[in-house]
């Protein structure tokens, strides 16, 4: 696979770094930076964009000058000027809109070639389809006409706002309207391109359907918004991956995704978030502040995320599940790596409102250097819940003495039917397990890669093939050196 | 001066009762309870969006116009009497002030001494004053200050260096003939001695159906290698409302076995502080609540280790009929030289009224890498098997409820080591829940 000598090939150029640190020189389509109406007009009109979509955008940036920014986390980052980013950012592409990929340009082929994400006909991943971002636009779509078979609708928001605008005024803010939290709403204002998928009643989508998502420029925000319908008895596994160029300043990423799955229907959505992290010194990495939230609107319907977190100076996410059908089940599996001066403060919230609703959460920690982890989760059973169902559990490892592990566990149950149970533990790699595998020749790293691995290997199962590889491997690259 | 609506609390005739304090404090607690005030004044009542106080509502007491206690007088005698107990060292409060014919004080065993706070103020206790300057107010910044301004009296214990005291010292808040809507400061200072070996009992309880405000305060110090069993009994009329703050400084290889058992009131609140201040100490923190009817309980505990080689247990149950509600909130801070830290908490509730609730954050914040934390919580009825299992051997169902449920209680009930206070707590459990025959 060419994939995978890309990877060998640059895990000999440089041990440990991060690997997707480059910069891709390229023209690019710029608008002053500042935040006022006329930038939310400006990427609106950029977009072609009909009416409806603009007034909803203006809706939600005149919500979001009402509010303030949270102060709730326990970590500190400077302050951001809202002012000082770029709103917009795409590469100057040829013609405006390349018909096919054939189009699109050279240079930024090249890039997601080095990333590892072939868009090219002939090297394309199989059984895989990607649509890859790029600062604020999508560049291509691959596999959309063998989707378009089944009536799988897979493309950039831009073109789905044109194309299929009742299903985006549908759903679109269904499940994470513009008024909820302060990066949603500015989402809403001025996001710039994401990824639809609208999965037809009683389909099982035959592909992965994958985005990733490449900050390049400089001073940017990046501000993507992923929309998935799976309408009855539909099916749909999504992937995302996400890298960045290194720089010193911070960049904000804030993304919305909204999921909604009807009767019957199963998503399972898997991230591999490898934003920059920042140097050894903490410097530079990208604020990841991400609204993720998925719907469970029909009976017998099925949510599960998976996300393995390992880059960004500070990701502060928690991908939540509204259990509304009954019988619903939603599912929650996370590993969150942090190294040198990183931050991550994720979790999740299962709101069980169906009855005979059933969630599971399973999230690993790791943190070592100077990193700072937290769990924060909140299971909520509302009193119509009957026979609910949780159960949680969330392990951290420690790997040196700089860094911290800290859970904030909220369960609020409001049904006396239901059942819950939550298991926490934080530990160091046990002495004795090490000693094990150093008698039987193991060295140092391959001993700790081992151990980490199964401590992981609960979440690590739940992602696709492809990914599961590529996770394991961002894993090891992370560790190596850190520990000792 | 502020004036009264500026205040954080409504309380009736507040200058006049604090310039009688003023006229007979010394000068170390004079400055105190005026710095105590200013702080108090200078806040506002904790709202359900502090992070602490998310889950309990306090908007009808800061509604409430309070009036200070005037008399202090026990009236209802009889059940008074039936509470305590004769091999019992009793160290009786009424309305917050140490009543000397009721406690037994003439013949305390050797190494344990006994006085009203207000007289071990008077003469400059340097103990207490070293003390309360090092323990930092926890989440009830508001009630702390409001107890440390206007307390008028208080126990103060003292457990001597290497004293055994073998009887149950058992220190009883009774509120009796307040009149609605009054507000008491009932305040307790332990100091255990180093070597000392002590059980300590505080019972809060009132038998007369009056709505009153209790802002009760225990501070205590555990000297090295002490071992201290103390248990905080909570048992109301069911209109009170309890807010305790309790703080507890642990010193090198001490040894602390507590219970909080909440019972009594309406809606109660307990801030329970533990700060480690030496190597090598073992803490145990279990609780138990056992509620029916409108009531409220939340449980804030915080366990703050900050040396190497300690270990913790806790477990806290709850017991929940009716449209009780309970809430717990368990925080372990290890800090980054406390390595070889083991703490373990639990937290499980037993559902058995059609609209209870719970909200629980077991939470645990570790910044050193060699320690063993883990925290659980789980939250359910009795098991349908389990019940199954006894009908299939004869029982009846409702006998089988009865059976798990005295289970699920006694697991905790027996983790207490002095048969004296098992047998107080089943009593009035018993009491309280007589269809589950516990």
């Amino acid at each position: 696979m060419p994939e995978q000598k890309e990877l060998e090939d640059n895990k000999l150029a440089g041990a440990g770094e991060y690997r997707y640190g480059f910069h891709t020189d390229i023209a690019e389509d710029k608008p002053p930076k500042g935040l006022s109406e006329d930038t939310v007009r400006l990427i609106s009109a950029k977009k072609k964009e009909p009416e409806w979509m603009l007034e909803w955008r203006l809706k939600a940036f005149r919500n979001w000058l009402k509010m303030q920014e949270p102060s709730w986390p326990n970590f500190e980052y400077g302050p951001i000027d809202y002012q000082d980013i770029y709103y917009y950012s795409a590469p100057k592409q040829k013609n405006d809109s390349p018909a096919s990929l054939a189009e699109v340009d050279e240079e930024l082929l090249k890039t997601f070639d080095r990333l590892g994400i072939p868009l090219s006909e002939q090297k394309r991943l199989s059984g895989v389809a990607v649509d890859a971002v790029f600062d604020s636009v999508s560049v291509g779509t691959t596999h959309q006409g063998e989707l378009a078979k089944h009536g799988i609708i897979f493309c950039s928001f831009s073109e789905a706002v044109i194309n299929h605008p009742e299903l985006v005024k549908k759903y679109l803010g269904s499940v994470v309207p513009y008024t909820d939290n302060f990066y949603a709403a500015l989402n809403s204002a001025v996001f710039s391109d994401g990824s639809f998928c609208y999965i037809p009643k009683g389909v099982r989508c035959p592909l992965e359907l994958s985005t990733y998502f490449r900050i390049n420029s400089e001073n940017t925000g990046q501000f993507e918004r992923t929309l998935i319908v799976a309408e009855d008895s539909s099916y749909v596994s999504y992937l995302e991956g996400c890298t960045a160029p290194t720089r010193d300043t911070n960049q904000l990423h804030a993304a919305v995704v909204e999921l909604v799955a009807l009767d019957n229907a199963e998503i399972k959505y898997s991230t591999v978030q490898n934003w920059y992290s920042g140097d050894k010194e903490g410097r530079g990495g990208i604020y990841n502040f991400v609204t993720k939230r998925g719907k469970c609107a029909g009976v017998n319907s099925k949510i599960s995320w998976t996300q393995v977190e390992a880059g960004s100076a500070i990701t502060w996410k928690y991908p939540s599940v509204i259990l509304q059908g009954d019988n619903s089940t939603g599912k929650f599996y996370s590993v969150a790596l942090t190294n040198n001066h990183m931050t991550a403060d994720t979790g999740t919230k299962m709101i069980h409102i169906g009855k005979n609703t059933k969630s599971t959460i399973v999230s690993k920690g790791i943190s070592s250097d100077f990193a700072h982890n937290s769990y924060r989760g909140l299971v909520k059973i509302m009193p119509t819940a009957d026979g609910a169902r949780n159960f949680s559990q969330c392990d951290s490892m420690l790997v040196g003495n700089n860094c911290s592990a800290n859970t904030f566990p909220y369960i609020e149950v409001k049904n006396n039917t239901a059942v819950l149970e939550h298991e926490a533990s934080t530990s160091k790699i046990n002495a004795e397990q090490m000693f094990y595998l150093r008698s039987r020749g193991l060295d140092l790293e391959e001993s700790i890669s081992l151990i980490i691995n199964g401590f992981c290997k609960d979440v690590f199962k739940e992602l696709p093939l492809e990914f599961s590889v590529e996770a394991v491997k961002l894993l090891e690259m992370k560790l190596e050196g850190s520990v000792g | 001066m502020m004036t009264q609506q500026e205040l954080p609390l409504n309380i009736e005739g507040l200058e006049q009762y604090q310039s009688k304090l003023a006229n007979t404090s010394s000068v170390w607690l004079k400055a105190f309870r005026q710095k105590s005030f200013d702080q108090w004044a200078a806040i506002s009542m904790p709202t359900v969006h502090d992070e602490e106080w998310k889950y309990l509502s306090l908007a009808d007491i800061v509604n409430r116009r309070f009036q200070i206690a005037t008399r202090h007088q026990l009236i209802e005698s009889k059940q008074f009497e039936n509470y305590r107990d004769k091999a019992d060292i009793n160290i009786v409060l009424v309305n917050g002030v140490l009543w000397g014919e009721l406690s037994d004080l003439k013949h305390l065993p050797h190494g344990l001494a006994v006085t009203s706070l207000n007289d071990a103020l008077a003469h400059n206790n340097i103990e207490i004053q070293d003390t309360i300057s090092k323990l930092t107010p926890n989440d009830s910044k508001a009630f702390l200050w409001m107890n440390q301004a206007l307390f008028l009296d208080g126990a103060f214990i003292q457990v001597a260096k290497n004293a055994v005291i073998e009887p149950l010292v058992h220190v009883i808040h009774v509120t009796s003939g307040v009149l609605p809507d009054t507000i008491l400061f009932p305040r307790t200072f332990i100091t255990v001695g180093e070597a000392a070996q002590v059980n300590i009992l505080e019972s809060y309880i009132s038998f007369e159906p009056v709505p009153y405000l209790s802002d009760a305060v225990t501070d205590m110090r555990i000297a090295a290698n002490a071992v201290v069993g103390y248990c905080k009994a909570q048992a109301e009329s069911h209109q009170a409302i309890h807010i305790g703050t309790t703080r507890i400084w642990q010193e090198k290889a001490s040894t602390l076995d507590s219970f909080a058992f909440n019972h009594g009131g309406e809606l109660i609140r307990n801030n329970l502080s533990i700060l480690i201040k030496g190597e090598g100490t073992n803490t145990i923190m279990n609780g138990l609540y056992g509620l029916d009817g409108n009531q409220q309980v939340d449980n804030h505990t915080l366990l703050d280790i900050q040396y190497p080689h300690c270990t913790s247990y806790q477990l806290y149950k709850g017991l929940l009929n009716g449209k009780s509600r309970a809430i717990f909130n368990g925080k372990i801070y290890v800090h980054s030289q406390a390595q070889k830290t083991n703490a373990y908490q639990l937290n499980k509730h037993l559902l058995l009224g059609k609209e209870a609730r719970v909200d629980t954050k077991p939470q645990l914040e570790i910044f050193a890498d060699d320690v063993k934390c883990t925290h659980g919580a789980t939250i359910g009825q009795l098991s349908q098997e389990e019940i199954f299992y006894l009908q299939s051997r004869c029982i009846t169902q409702q006998m089988a409820i009865q059976l798990l449920s005295k289970g699920f209680i006694d697991d905790i009930l027996n983790t207490i080591k002095t048969d004296s206070i098992r047998g107080k707590l089943s009593r009035l459990l018993l009491k309280k829940f007589p269809e589950v025959k516990l």
